[in-house]
């Protein structure tokens, strides 16, 4: 029994008007992907999980991976990259396979990205923390190669 | 015409993201999960207003320097006890029961 009378009602019901049954149309014949009509102006799977906020000391990262748990994770800094894997339990797995799903659009596929940090950093001194659905990375910044750098003026020539 | 104006910064204070959802049926509800990483319980509104059940839900996580705020909407049928309903945050996922009224239960029937 479908206890879901209709079909969940969005927010944004001017652009449905601009749009009408574009998204129902494309999900009938290709099932549940990209939604092209308003689908297409709200978030979409082309907006990144992750984002980078640079301190006067440190850098902080924060990915977004709801329903995880701690040993799910595995984050490496490797030079001035951060390279963060994860992979939902077998158990999960399981537990989602024996359900019945009316639909169904989270994922439990393995995750993985390389993300270039925008300063040098100390990767050894780095910490991880798993709060909200949220893996917030923090990486002291490596001031002493910072200081190596070298600003190159412009000259403007008439 | 100046309400017109007032709406622009309000709908750009926030990125509003529709979150992930599972809808799975069991045997005397449904349970309905989405995913809003960087909300607390407290940043979590929940409302069922004539069958209407609307979620909105402030995250501490930035798109483009803005806010997001989940929004997601679902009609609810009347096979549904709303007065049941129970709702829980856990690790960025809000997980919804909704109870099937007493009317909309399997019952299981002995023939003799």
């Amino acid at each position: 029994m479908n206890l879901l009378a209709k079909r969940e009602h969005e927010v944004p019901a001017a652009l449905e008007k601009v749009f009408p049954g574009v998204d129902e149309l494309v999900r009938s014949m290709f099932g549940r992907m990209i939604e092209p009509g308003a689908g297409l102006l709200r978030s979409s799977v082309f907006d990144s999980r992750w984002e980078t906020e640079v301190g006067d000391k440190d850098v902080t990262v924060k990915i977004s991976c709801p329903g995880c748990r701690n040993s799910d994770f595995d984050v490496e800094i490797s030079g001035d990259f951060l390279n963060f894997k994860v992979r939902h339990s077998e158990d999960k797995k399981t537990e989602c396979a024996s359900r019945h799903y009316v639909f169904r659009e989270r994922s439990c596929a393995e995750y993985s990205e390389c993300i270039k940090l925008p300063v040098p950093v100390c990767g050894a001194d780095s910490k991880a923390k798993y709060a909200d659905g949220v893996v917030t990375v923090t990486i002291p910044r490596d001031l002493h190669k910072e200081e190596h750098r070298k600003a190159v003026k412009i000259k403007c020539e008439k | 015409m100046s309400e017109e104006k007032k709406q622009i910064p309000e709908k750009c204070e926030c990125i509003p993201v529709r979150p992930a959802a599972d809808v799975c049926e069991e045997a005397d509800g449904m349970e309905i999960a989405f995913e809003i990483p960087g909300c607390a319980a407290d940043q979590v509104e929940l409302e069922i207003k004539e069958r209407l059940l609307t979620l909105k839900a402030k995250s501490s996580l930035h798109r483009r320097g803005l806010p997001i705020v989940y929004k997601r909407a679902f009609y609810l049928s009347e096979a549904v006890d709303t007065g049941g309903i129970k709702a829980k945050v856990a690790d960025g996922v809000l997980t919804i029961f909704v109870p099937k009224s007493e009317s909309a239960k399997t019952h299981r029937i002995t023939v003799e």
